[in-house]
């Protein structure tokens, strides 16, 4: 299972659309391959910080940093193909 | 002296800091300043005033020498409604502006420290924010105020990363400023649109 978190801030529009593409690409994969979580970066400050997180959205896999800004749906998907293989 | 530009410069660089895809970065920023030794901390926010406040009263300053010779109360009242507008729109669609990064121009910017990369970024949802004090500034046609317009924008902007750099953020502090991202675009929209009424009743 790859475990997906999306930092995001609130009213952020930018970090909405993040969640939705990946949620459609969750649907598209098939569910029970990827579980993903929003970090609301204000509540869990520490926590980005740690990762390294510097802007939102970042997104995260497996508990590391692999997007730093919103990437592309193909960029995401690849990515995320990549980790299942 | 423009006292109504200074003024506008203030609240609406102020404002900027609370918008939401700005906030959780300053306060990220701000939250890695706070872990430096005070050495590194100030030459950090040195450097965001600083390449921020250079940006900004270059764009002001360029605004003022290109000039606007008149800007018809109609007009002015017009565009402070629709920029009300997309900042209510954005609460329901997401509007792919990218953020201008004009450290980009730079060479080597990629070794650029955080604090010149950010300063030298006007974020998406700032810029009609600043399109508004630019346009003031086109209409004083005096470069050295809209300078300082510039100064001031940047200074208040700045101000909350200043005050979260050198303050351990409580988890109070950190859901204020949650409650103040989510509402922000409300009270931009509330500002415009009473400034465009304020037009409607004194004039430009």
């Amino acid at each position: 299972m790859v475990k997906v978190e999306v930092f995001s801030s609130p009213g952020c529009g930018k970090c909405a659309h993040a969640k939705n593409i990946l949620e459609g690409i969750v649907k598209e994969m098939g569910h029970g391959k990827i579980s993903w979580r929003e970090v609301n970066i204000l509540d869990e400050m520490d926590y980005a910080v740690e990762l390294g997180v510097m802007a939102s959205p970042a997104i995260a896999i497996n508990g590391e940093l692999i997007f730093a800004e919103l990437p592309s749906p193909a960029k995401l998907r690849t990515e995320l193909a990549k980790r299942l293989a | 002296m423009n006292t109504t530009l200074l003024a506008s410069a203030a609240v609406l660089g102020f404002l900027s800091f609370f918008e939401p895809c700005t906030i959780a970065t300053h306060t990220l920023f701000a939250v890695r300043t706070n872990q430096e030794n005070p050495g590194t901390r100030w030459r950090s926010l040195f450097q965001l005033i600083l390449s921020r406040a250079l940006l900004l009263s270059l764009i002001f300053g360029i605004a003022a020498l290109i000039g606007l010779e008149i800007l018809s109360a109609k007009l002015a009242m017009l565009i402070l409604i629709v920029t009300g507008f997309i900042y209510l729109l954005t609460r329901k669609i997401y509007l792919p502006v990218p953020h201008l990064e004009f450290f980009r121009l730079l060479p080597k910017h990629e070794h650029l420290a955080q604090a010149y990369k950010l300063g030298l970024t006007l974020p998406a949802c700032t810029l009609p924010l600043v399109m508004i004090i630019g346009m003031q500034c086109a209409l004083t046609q005096r470069p050295v105020e809209a300078m300082l317009a510039g100064w001031v924008f940047a200074l208040m902007f700045t101000l909350p990363t200043l005050w979260d750099s050198t303050h351990k953020l409580t988890a109070l502090h950190l859901t204020f400023l949650g409650h103040a991202a989510r509402l922000s675009p409300y009270i931009t929209t509330l500002l415009l649109w009473s400034s465009a009424l304020f037009i409607l009743k004194a004039g430009i």
